[in-house]
This record gives C-alpha cells, structure tokens and sequence, in this order.
C-alpha cells in the first residue's frame, strides 16, 4: 500500500519554500505545476471512491473510470485560472502545461513507487508516452478553450466538448494499455506521435501568421 | 476511414483560412472519430461494451454540441428571432425517443442525448425554413442544414433499428442506415464550404 499523500507532502514541500524565492512569473509556472500534482491526488481518491461504489476490478477502474475523473480534475484549476484571473493568450497556455506536467509527473512517481524501476526500457517508454498523453489532452481543452472563450454559450459547450475529446484520447491510450503486448506498444507510441504532429502543426500556423 | 479523411481535411481547411467554423467542424469530426475508435476498441481487446461509464458516448455528445456550435456561428442576420412552429417537430420528436429508448439505454444518457439532438434539428430545420422564405445568398446555406436534418433522421433510423435487427449479414438495414450515416457526415464539408462561400 502506498500513502499517496505523504509522497505528495514530499515532492511538493521542497517546491512550496521554492516559490517563496522565485519572480512573480516563475512563481506562477511552479503554483500550477504543484496544482497539477495536487489534483492528481485528488483524482486518485476520487477513483477509489467511484470504483468502490460501482465494483469495478482494477481494470475497469483504469479504463473506464480514471480517464473521465482524471481529465475533469485537470480541468478544474486551468477553469478557475480562466474564470478569476482572466489571464493573456500566453500566460494560459503555460498554465495548462504545468498543470499537465505536474499531473503526469506525480503520475509517474507513484507508479515508480508501487512497479519498482528495474525495467529501464520500459520505464523510458512510460514516461514520454504518459507524459506526452498528459501533455495532449491538456493542450487539446486548454487551446481549445482559448479558441471558444468569446461568448458564453460557446464556452459551456466548448468546455464539455473539448473535456469530452480528452477524456476519450485518455481513455483509448488506458484501454490499449492494459490491453498488453502489441497494443499496449502502440498505446505507448500514440501521444508521443500525436504530440510531434502537434508540435509540426503549431509551427505550420505560426509560419502561416508571420507571413 | 472516412470520417479520418474528412477531420484531415477539415483540419487543413483550418489551417488555410483560420476561420472558426473549419475549426468547429474539426473538433465535430474528431470527437465522432474517437468516439468510435474507442467503441471498436473496447469491442475488440474486452470482448464487451463498457458498463460503468458510457466514454464513446461523451464523445458522440460532444461531436453533436460542436455541431450545435457550427449552426449556431453560422446562423444569418434575423434567422434567431425566426421561430417556426415546425421547427419544435424535431425536439418532439427527440423527447418522444428518449422516452422510447429508456427501455434499453442509461436514463441520463438518454436525456442528454435528447437534449442536444433535440436543439440541432430544431436549428437545421429552422434555418432551412428561413431559407425558404428569402432568396439569394441564404440558398447556400441550405444545403449545410439539409445536411444535418438528414443527419438526424439518419441518427434515430440506425438506433431504431440496432433495437431490433441484431444479424451481421448485409440484409440487416442497421448496416444500410450505418452507410447513409457516413455518407452524410462526408456531406458536411462541401455543404459547409458552399455556405461559408456565400
């Protein structure tokens, strides 16, 4: 058994007294990484919660109930930010990152902690193609919410469209994940994927805007 | 395969022209597409349809929400004051069928799927009446929300009948309706692009 929140108290503690010292900007950038990590132990108690209400086994957990609590969680600071802070373009878009980084990364230590880190290979496909997952699901409500956010009707209907979007890309990459083998490579191998084509169309846009 | 080729195209429509009506059609285009790919997925690796949370679902509702936006952004100068009665026929006829499908789906599914379809036939069948009424340019638009009407109908036709016939042979009209639907939703883009010329 593994005290998810005293592994949280750990990492986040070192980071609480960095921001004490940091500018304003990186302050920010650091608030919503430890967000990100915070909201992934909230996730993880409220799938146990839902798991035990429904009866799901451990699989069902993962691939039916993680990817819409998980994604919804995410969610939540990223909204705040929009709806109280009203930020720029640029400063939302970081936001979204480090919530997604700080998620993926505390993801990524608690697994550490209960698989071990002995299968170095393994562990390296992991990390980037979790990592990556995090990454697009957070790009596709966060971007995406910055394109609806002009009237309110778009933006309840944006918000649960996009979120429904994430939701969906996160729980394919669970399902072919525990599918295992064959699948379970290609599970790994699509964020990572997806992400670069991402990357290679944001720079098409930026290309098409400075001409 | 063809809804993959459609969100390629939609997409690079996007990048093209920057405006948000190819961007609304994308994210309709992609949601459907992962909607589906995840139902055959988990039909595949499971062996089973997902019990505890209805996921392609989602997805499927949000592709109809993005559509909802689409008509919305598109909709013409006084076609939102223009209220026909005929047009409440389509919400009628949704509340009608989530009252029918409760004997075999999830009850909230049910509704939010009367509750979104119910508006986009009352927006599709709206603007094509508005249509009727005036010349000229709001022709174009015409065929986009005759589109989405054959949309509808085609939507409840293929859930009726996955009601009723359960054969894999090509007899079954679930596979006929399943057709009509792609062949509809491949429709969207030169439909939209005719109305966005205008």
């Amino acid at each position: 058994m593994i005290y998810i929140e005293n592994v949280f108290v750990c990492i986040a503690a070192p980071l609480l007294i960095a921001i004490l010292f940091l500018d304003k900007a990186s302050r920010k950038s650091l608030a919503f990484f430890i967000a990100g990590m915070g909201m992934c132990l909230l996730s993880a108690y409220i799938n146990t919660f839902f798991a035990s209400l429904y009866g799901a086994d451990l699989e069902q957990a993962t691939v039916e109930l993680a990817p819409a609590i998980e994604e919804t969680m995410k969610l939540l600071p990223i909204l705040f930010y929009l709806l109280v802070f009203e930020p720029t373009f640029r400063e939302a878009r970081s936001a979204i990152l480090f919530v997604a980084e700080g998620f993926a990364t505390f993801e990524n230590v608690c697994y550490l902690i209960e698989n071990g880190s002995s299968h170095l290979l393994f562990l390296l496909m992991r990390g980037f193609g979790a990592g990556a997952m995090h990454i697009i699901c957070g790009v596709i409500v966060g971007q995406g919410l910055l394109y609806v956010w002009e009237r309110p009707w778009l933006k309840v209907a944006g918000t649960f469209g996009l979120l429904s979007i994430a939701i969906t890309f996160h729980a394919i990459y669970n399902l072919l994940l525990s599918a295992g083998g064959a699948a379970q490579a290609i599970g790994l191998f699509i964020p990572v994927i997806t992400a670069l084509s991402g990357i290679g169309v944001s720079k098409l846009l930026r290309s098409k805007q400075i001409k | 395969m063809s809804l993959s080729v459609c969100f390629i195209y939609a997409a690079i429509l996007y990048i093209r022209t920057k405006e948000q009506v190819w961007f609304l059609l994308t994210c309709f285009y992609s949601a459907f597409a992962l909607g589906l790919a995840h139902w055959l997925l988990f039909l595949v690796l499971c062996s089973k349809s997902p019990k505890i949370s209805p996921v392609s679902d989602l997805s499927w509702l949000a592709a109809i929400s993005f559509l909802l936006l689409l008509q919305n952004v598109l909709s013409l100068p006084g076609e939102s004051q223009y209220r026909p009665l005929l047009a409440w026929l389509a919400p009628a006829f949704s509340w009608i069928m989530c009252l029918f499908f409760f004997r075999w789906g999830h009850y909230f599914i049910n509704i939010l799927w009367a509750g979104l379809m119910g508006p986009c036939g009352y927006f599709a069948l709206r603007g094509w009446l508005f249509g009727l009424r005036k010349s000229d340019v709001v022709h174009n638009h015409q065929h986009f929300h005759m589109s989405v009407m054959v949309f509808f109908l085609v939507e409840y036709c293929l859930w009726i009948t996955s009601c009723y016939w359960t054969g894999n042979s090509l007899s079954n009209p679930y596979y006929w309706f399943d057709f009509l639907l792609t062949a509809t939703l491949v429709s969207f883009v030169p439909t939209l692009k005719k109305a966005v010329a205008a």
